[in-house]
């Protein structure tokens, strides 16, 4: 309701807005500072990868995958191997499937990482920001001494991985785990302890259970709504029914649970990693594959827990060494549907705070 | 040494005690410009992540003079276009460069904005970014390291301040 | 793996409607026509025990001579799942909006919308999601025919309000 004398206006944020974390843009109707309504406007980074994947042969389409979710690379490869792996029922080497849990969940924390950093960076804070980065760092060196590119390893292959980690991989692996607790402490302490932080952050942006599941969310922002769900654990894929962790889920819907659970996940990866580090077994990294990928005609449904949410790779192949179609459901795509629907009621700085702890990446948004 | 040279060498030596240095005026902004570029924040995609490494701890861009990222293209002089433009955010692109004050360089970041990358054969895909806006450097890789971008950075400093070294060579007659 | 408590339900529901049952790779998924599509997926919603109440994913797909929308139906409090494929025709392709069931299912229609022009009867704000409004033809068909790179490297003229 708008007071007398005065009328609702409407402005634009975005494509090109510091705040947006890449290239969204939104029309925010605005009463005063309070906002009404937010029109969400996608498809600036739209790229058509499933029309490009029914051009490449199923092999050629690994490396595109990489550049869905580009902060959490491997775990995207993870999801369309393991897909086509299902489809011509390969069987994997034992330590193909535990280096590719260990890349899959250094990706996650990396994620995290960055989520946290602009998270902060969005109410200006500039310490944690580099905090969250000089860590990231480290994993990235990994994923470098490994595959040679930083951020899209493209280190997965169709039957297994390209080639075995490095000899000095395991001991870097180890320190970093060997300091997490310390970091996660100091991110807790610098960004989470922080009085402007958790008044900016408490109790704004409320997603109330019910209406996260109607609105189909996944991952950690329905995590942090009260419902544990995973799919690690209530669909096993590769090995991680091997490993014991649990999944942190909080009440508080808010944005500060959003970002908080972030946290705890990371805490909740390095458990994985650690116990993939003492079991891992040697041998060989890549199974017997045909020389020519065709999977007979058939269709598949395969899902992973991104850590942007659920991500869902819907297969379907006619015989040839091309693919019929390949979709990709991201989790990122449907959880921006989030935003216009918590949003009426609060103020113009509150939606930079919400929009923040909602954790889009663009690439996985537009695909 | 000859002696017309000494006395040369002299004369310079008397001014620059009297902290005095003699240049023309477009040689010293342009010395001032390559030593402190203001780039517009324009992340597109993954290249826009390894940007921001470059401006973090390790790579430390601020080394340069580089660091100040503007939100704003009214304040920047430099637009690095870092990632994949889509059809659908070309007119926004150019219209961010026509926003910019002169003189404004532009640096193609990745293989995307180079020539459309891997995903040239799209449909929404602008195949490289020179067709909408003219471009001073690229910087191939998908994305390229931190140290590449600082690379071509440099290189776009080099090209200021020697503009001769870049102009365009007629060829015939 | 598929229990049997949902091989029996589907398998129920399947002949209501006339649907097609098949399983593969440990999936159930039946195949049902465009007019039947929002009582299956309100009956898949609630079976009893087991419950198909979450929507993984509403995409639409490409077979020549028709079109499809499939369903990938799932739980946050069990393990089964179930993909529900329905049949459109290729020259009017329209089907009822899940919108009534999920909300959520807004972002995906539209996306199916976008790329294969099916329309969704009844769906809040149908239009395109990915690409502009005067983008001509659905991209994700398999006859669609992408412009070449001299075409694509002229800037499209933004239109006002976009």
């Amino acid at each position: 309701m708008t007071i007398e004398g005065t009328q609702e206006y409407s402005i634009n944020m975005g494509p090109q807005h510091p705040s947006t974390h890449g290239v969204f843009r939104m029309v925010v109707h605005l009463d005063g500072e309070v906002v009404t309504k937010v029109e969400p406007k996608i498809g600036y980074l739209h790229r058509g990868l499933e029309k490009i994947a029914e051009s490449r042969t199923y092999a050629q389409f690994v490396p595109y995958t990489d550049r869905l979710d580009y902060l959490a690379g491997p775990h995207n490869s993870l999801g369309y191997v393991q897909a086509v792996e299902k489809l011509m029922e390969i069987e994997l080497p034992e330590r193909a499937e535990y280096l590719r849990v260990i890349f899959a969940e250094l990706g996650r924390i990396a994620s995290h990482l960055v989520m946290i950093a602009s998270g902060s960076l969005d109410i200006c804070g500039w310490t944690p920001w580099s905090y969250c980065f000089r860590d990231r760092e480290r994993i990235l060196d990994l994923f470098e001494m490994t595959a040679g590119n930083r951020m899209t390893p493209n280190y997965f292959r169709i039957g297994g991985i390209s080639h075995d980690v490095p000899e000095e991989f395991m001991p870097a692996l180890k320190s970093l785990l060997d300091d997490m607790p310390e970091l996660l402490e100091e991110y807790y302490g610098i960004f989470f302890g922080n009085e402007i932080v958790q008044s900016r952050m408490k109790s704004v942006g409320i997603l109330p259970k019910e209406l996260a599941e109607n609105l189909l969310i996944t991952g950690a922002n329905l995590r942090a709504s009260g419902v544990q769900y995973d799919v690690r654990k209530a669909e096993p894929y590769s090995i991680y029914d091997r490993f014991e962790f649990n999944i942190p889920v909080l009440y508080g819907c808010d944005t500060y649970d959003r970002h908080l659970i972030r946290l705890f996940e990371i805490q909740e990866s390095s458990k994985i990693l650690r116990q993939a580090l003492r079991d891992i077994p040697d041998g060989p990294v890549m199974a017997k594959v045909p020389k020519v990928i065709k999977p007979p005609a058939n269709k598949i449904y395969h899902r992973v827990e991104n850590p942007k949410g659920e991500m869902g790779w819907y297969i379907v192949s006619n015989g040839t060494t091309k693919p019929a179609r390949v979709r990709i459901r991201t989790g990122a795509f449907v959880n921006v549907q989030m935003l216009p629907a918590i949003i009426a009621g609060w103020k113009i700085q509150d939606l930079v705070t919400i929009f923040a702890s909602m954790d889009l990446v663009l690439g996985e948004v537009d695909k | 040494m000859d002696v017309k040279k000494e006395k040369e060498l002299r004369d310079a030596e008397v001014t620059a005690e009297k902290n005095i240095l003699r240049t023309n005026i477009e040689k010293f902004l342009n010395w001032g410009r390559v030593h402190s570029f203001w780039p517009t924040s324009f992340g597109l995609a993954c290249c826009a992540i390894e940007m921001a490494s470059t401006g973090g701890a390790r790579y430390d861009l601020s080394r340069f003079g580089y660091e100040v990222f503007q939100a704003s293209p009214r304040q920047a002089d430099l637009m690095i276009v870092a990632g994949t433009l889509t059809r659908k955010m070309a007119p926004v692109a150019r219209r961010i460069y026509d926003q910019m004050p002169e003189p404004k360089w532009v640096i193609a970041m990745g293989n995307c904005a180079c020539s459309g990358g891997p995903f040239a054969d799209s449909y929404a895909v602008v195949p490289g970014a020179d067709s909408i806006i003219p471009i001073d450097i690229y910087i191939p890789g998908c994305p390229p390291r931190p140290e590449s971008l600082i690379f071509g950075m440099l290189q776009l400093k080099h090209k200021i301040q020697h503009p001769s070294k870049v102009r365009l060579v007629k060829y015939g007659k | 793996m598929v229990s049997n408590i949902l091989r029996a339900r589907v398998g129920e529901l399947a002949v209501r409607v006339n649907g097609a049952v098949e399983e593969s790779l440990g999936e159930l998924q039946l195949t049902v026509n465009y007019t039947d599509a929002i009582e299956v997926l309100t009956g898949a919603k609630n079976f009893e025990d087991v419950p198909c109440d979450f929507l993984h994913d509403l995409c639409g797909m490409d077979l020549e001579d028709h079109l499809e929308v499939v369903y990938q139906l799932s739980s946050l409090h069990g393990p089964q799942r179930l993909r529900i494929i329905a049949r459109v025709e290729r020259e009017n392709p329209v089907i009822d909006s899940a919108t009534c069931i999920w909300k959520g299912s807004d972002f995906l229609e539209r996306e199916a919308f976008d790329m294969f022009g099916i329309q969704f009867r009844d769906h809040p704000n149908l239009k395109r999601i990915y690409l502009w409004d005067d983008f001509e033809g659905y991209p994700m068909r398999k006859d669609y025919v992408v412009e070449s790179y001299e075409q694509r490297a002229i800037m499209r003229v933004r239109k006002e309000g976009e």
